[in-house]
């Protein structure tokens, strides 16, 4: 699967694409995620009180679709973008 | 509206466009279009839009032209340090652009005031610089059925698009429908900002007000566009309205305004209220720290900032290990786990980040210097007797 790092997190991930071979749940993908690039990227991504859950302000989403609270099941072939909301002006 | 022949001549480099024709520019000249924020986003668009002839401009901003901000707000100059931005732009326009008519708002926007202020506009450009006036901002728009032409920027990158539900699109709400907790996403003061983004997203935006005007092209409505100028990298996601928006979906349960910084968690933040504030470690401000120094108290600093940052306070006291290899050397302090270590950095982010990981690594006497050390600075120079002339 392609993983594309937007606003707020390609500093974090340090490259704005990730080829990443991963088929399961999305909040497996995103313990993974979080294993591989430590502590900045897991603050950010998984729940503070719950750190099974995606937190509430990241944005994901899987083949265009926003992912809201939901936990799909990941073939392995999508594309999934993922960032933050920003607030400079 | 009959244009004038000077007008002709003005802008007959756009009226040409078989989209605008005389018409297009009329329809510009009756527009009414309010910038909230004149600082990077709002200096490129102010002085586009006037230059366009966009009849009535709305400047809405409290803050004072400062030296950090020159190096992006391109409409305030040199000259105008310390004066209201919402002057120093109007100054610029009437010297730009005579037909257009500035209308200045210097103060913040918030619950009380938005809706009058926003009333008197046809189109609302968002330039502000944090969440609680961003969700004000989408709230009363969607109530007052005006489009809300969206900018927003960090370091390199950018995000833009048009909220306008009226039109099938998603609001704010829709897309984020809860803020990220206080110092979780940092702002373009703590993390930087590359000095043409803003002209680049702001002219963007400027652009969108234009399409809105005229009623032609294709607006950014249910679609994001983010730039990188770090990769020059645009890309578009396409957004949709959610039917369960408490503000836009079908059953709404937002029909006023509410209090933002609420919302945004920043009150419980500045209470310190404990369980809402995932952001532990608890900060320390300058005078607090300069308050334990003169008691004599025993503190170790930690300098996370990286070398090159350095020479811009130069701060030798304590250890310093920078942010991007603290987690892989954070071991080394551990002969000090039991003294109170005092974290630090430029603006207080990356401290509190490495105070964090630190408290997760079990130090448990660690503080973050809030403000960072520019912040100590400033109030030591504040706060030292000045010499007699």
């Amino acid at each position: 699967m392609k993983l594309c790092f937007l606003s707020g997190l390609r500093e974090i991930v340090g490259q704005e694409e990730v080829d990443l071979e991963y088929e399961g749940r999305l909040s497996g993908l995103l313990e993974t995620l979080c294993e591989r690039y430590g502590h900045s990227l897991r603050r950010l991504l998984l729940d503070a009180e719950d750190p099974g859950r995606k937190s509430s302000f990241v944005k994901i989403l899987v083949n265009g679709e926003d992912v809201g609270h939901a936990d799909p099941e990941l073939r392995g072939e999508e594309k999934i973008f993922l960032f933050l909301p920003i607030a400079g002006g | 509206m009959k244009l004038t022949q000077e007008q002709y001549i003005r802008y007959s480099r756009q009226l040409i466009l078989p989209e605008l024709q005389g018409k297009g520019q009329e329809k510009i000249m009756q527009a009414k279009v309010l910038l909230v924020g004149v600082g990077g986003l709002g200096s490129p668009q102010a002085l586009y839009l006037a230059a366009a002839g966009v009849g009535t401009l709305g400047l809405l901003d409290g803050d004072r032209v400062d030296l950090t901000n020159l190096q992006r707000q391109v409409i305030h100059s040199t000259d105008d340090l310390g004066s209201p931005k919402v002057v120093s732009a109007r100054k610029k326009i009437k010297a730009l652009n005579a037909d257009v008519e500035t209308r200045i708002h210097g103060e913040r926007l918030n619950s009380q005031n938005a809706m009058d202020i926003l009333s008197g506009y046809d189109i609302i450009v968002d330039c502000t610089d944090n969440f609680p006036a961003r969700y004000l901002l989408n709230d009363a728009c969607v109530i007052l059925s005006k489009p809300l032409v969206h900018g927003a920027i960090y370091r390199f990158e950018g995000q833009t698009t048009v909220f306008y539900p009226e039109q099938g699109g998603p609001c704010y709400r829709c897309l984020f429908p809860v803020p990220p907790a206080p110092g979780m996403v940092p702002s373009c003061a703590e993390s930087g900002v590359l000095g043409v983004l803003p002209g680049v997203v702001g002219l963007i935006q400027a652009g969108e007000v234009i399409k809105l005007i005229l009623g032609e092209g294709k607006p950014l409505i249910g679609r994001l566009l983010f730039c990188d100028l770090l990769t020059t990298q645009f890309q578009e996601l396409v957004i949709r309205k959610d039917p369960n928006c408490p503000l836009c979906g079908e059953d709404p349960s937002i029909r006023e305004l509410i209090d933002y910084e609420e919302f945004c968690g920043l009150r419980a933040h500045e209470r310190g209220d404990a369980a809402e504030r995932p952001g532990f470690p608890y900060g320390l401000r300058a005078v607090d720290l300069d308050r334990k120094m003169g008691a004599g108290e025993s503190i170790l600093f930690l300098d996370v900032r990286e070398e090159w940052e350095r020479s811009i306070y130069p701060f030798t006291e304590g250890i310093q290990i920078p942010y991007s290899k603290l987690q892989g050397e954070w071991e080394t302090l551990l002969p000090h786990k039991d003294r109170e270590i005092v974290v630090c950095c430029l603006f207080g982010w990356r401290s509190r980040e490495a105070a964090r990981l630190l408290a997760g690594k079990g130090f448990e006497n660690v503080l973050n210097l809030e403000g960072g050390l520019e912040e100590l600075y400033v109030y030591r120079e504040q706060s030292s007797p000045k010499e007699e002339s």
